[in-house]
């Protein structure tokens, strides 16, 4: 019994070790088209559910949760660029499902190109 | 001043929770809450969790082991019911634990949540039968990135009446990104008041924290301090659970 328990420990510690090293330095989101700003992300195993829910939205193809700065960044995929307005509607439901509060959503891209547009 | 609001609603909960008329019992833990407290945490709305663990009491005359399977799931965001079963290595008697939580106060900050749920449950043996014991609870916690405080007043009618309290303190020593292990230390003190003859226990307990994703290990080491009758019999007890979240 001794020896099944302090087997599962060590591939529990195993299975942690070597997330560890696959967690990916680099960003998964390198240029998001949404920014969600999210209250409550506390616990990284909380969260969990926060990703599972936003990955599921049709137009959503990769999320990156930042616990320190209460963010997820989100990229859509190439042919779907959904209305601010209906997105933030659909996205508040779905974070509110997770049991978090969404803040405010930005959109860097549209903006980067609203500047450019302006700048020219 | 906000902030100071939400300690007071807090601090009133666990008061509330150590009212004679509301209720409690040692259970397993329930996701991210305390390893031998409570804890207002639910899942998300239709999420499943599974657990498998194990508990060991060590006591001046016997080593007992019991094994325990807990299914969750949430009805909704604040609304989360779990099913344990509860197995002794030695002696056929298989206890059947459904317990209900529901949290009624959530406040989210950047970093964190305030929040509070009341929670009830029933202890029955496996094949039917009247309840062995009634539990209910009431839990306020602030979950922070590096703190978290976790105050919690329970009840069980039963058998033997018992009236449980639960302090627990929590640090994330680092502050790991999400696709990283996270870890959490926690110390715990739980007491128990005992009626007719009136006793008074004391524990201490030291417990972890270690999730990756949505996958958790939970092991904790609770050991007596203080008794106010008798020998205490416990020399210590261990648990330790997986669980897994989808």
């Amino acid at each position: 019994m001794r020896l099944r328990m302090q087997g599962m420990l060590a591939l529990f510690v195993l299975w942690i070790g070597l997330g560890a090293l696959a967690a990916q330095a680099q960003s998964r989101v390198p240029a998001p088209d949404a920014i969600l700003y999210v209250k409550g992300l506390a616990c990284p195993y909380c969260a969990y559910g926060l990703e599972k829910k936003l990955k599921k939205l049709s137009m959503v193809q990769e999320i990156e949760v930042q616990m320190d700065e209460g963010r997820v960044l989100v990229a859509f995929r190439k042919d779907q660029h959904p209305e601010p307005a209906a997105f933030e509607a659909l996205v508040a439901r779905v974070v509110k499902e997770a049991g978090f509060t969404l803040e405010k959503v930005e959109y860097p891209t549209r903006q980067d190109a609203s500047r450019k547009q302006d700048g020219s | 001043m906000r902030r100071h609001l939400q300690w007071i609603f807090v601090l009133g909960a666990l008061l509330a929770g150590l009212r004679p008329d509301s209720l409690a019992q040692q259970l397993p833990p329930f996701r991210h809450e305390p390893i031998f407290g409570l804890g207002p945490r639910t899942i998300w709305q239709g999420g499943w969790g599974i657990e498998v663990g194990f508990d060991r009491d060590r006591t001046v005359r016997a080593d007992q082991w019991a094994l325990e399977y807990e299914f969750l799931y949430g009805f909704t965001v604040n609304w989360a019911t779990t099913l344990v079963v509860q197995q002794p290595l030695e002696g056929e008697k298989v206890n059947l634990v459904v317990r209900s939580k529901y949290r009624f106060f959530r406040q989210d900050v950047r970093g964190g949540v305030y929040h509070a749920a009341v929670l009830g449950g029933l202890r029955m043996e496996a094949g039917g039968g009247e309840p062995e014991a009634v539990l209910l609870g009431l839990s306020g916690a602030f979950e922070g990135r590096r703190w978290l405080l976790f105050l919690t007043g329970r009840q069980q009618w039963g058998r033997r009446s018992l009236t449980a309290y639960d302090v627990a303190l929590g640090v994330r020593p680092v502050r790991t990104g999400y696709y990283q292990p996270d870890l959490v230390v926690m110390a715990e003190i739980n007491g128990q008041l005992f009626q007719e003859p009136f006793d008074h226990r004391v524990l201490g307990a030291l417990g972890l924290w270690l999730t990756y994703r949505n996958w958790a290990f939970k092991p904790g080491l609770q050991w007596p301090l203080y008794r106010s009758r008798g020998v205490e019999p416990l020399r210590y007890r261990w648990v330790g659970s997986v669980e897994v979240h989808f």
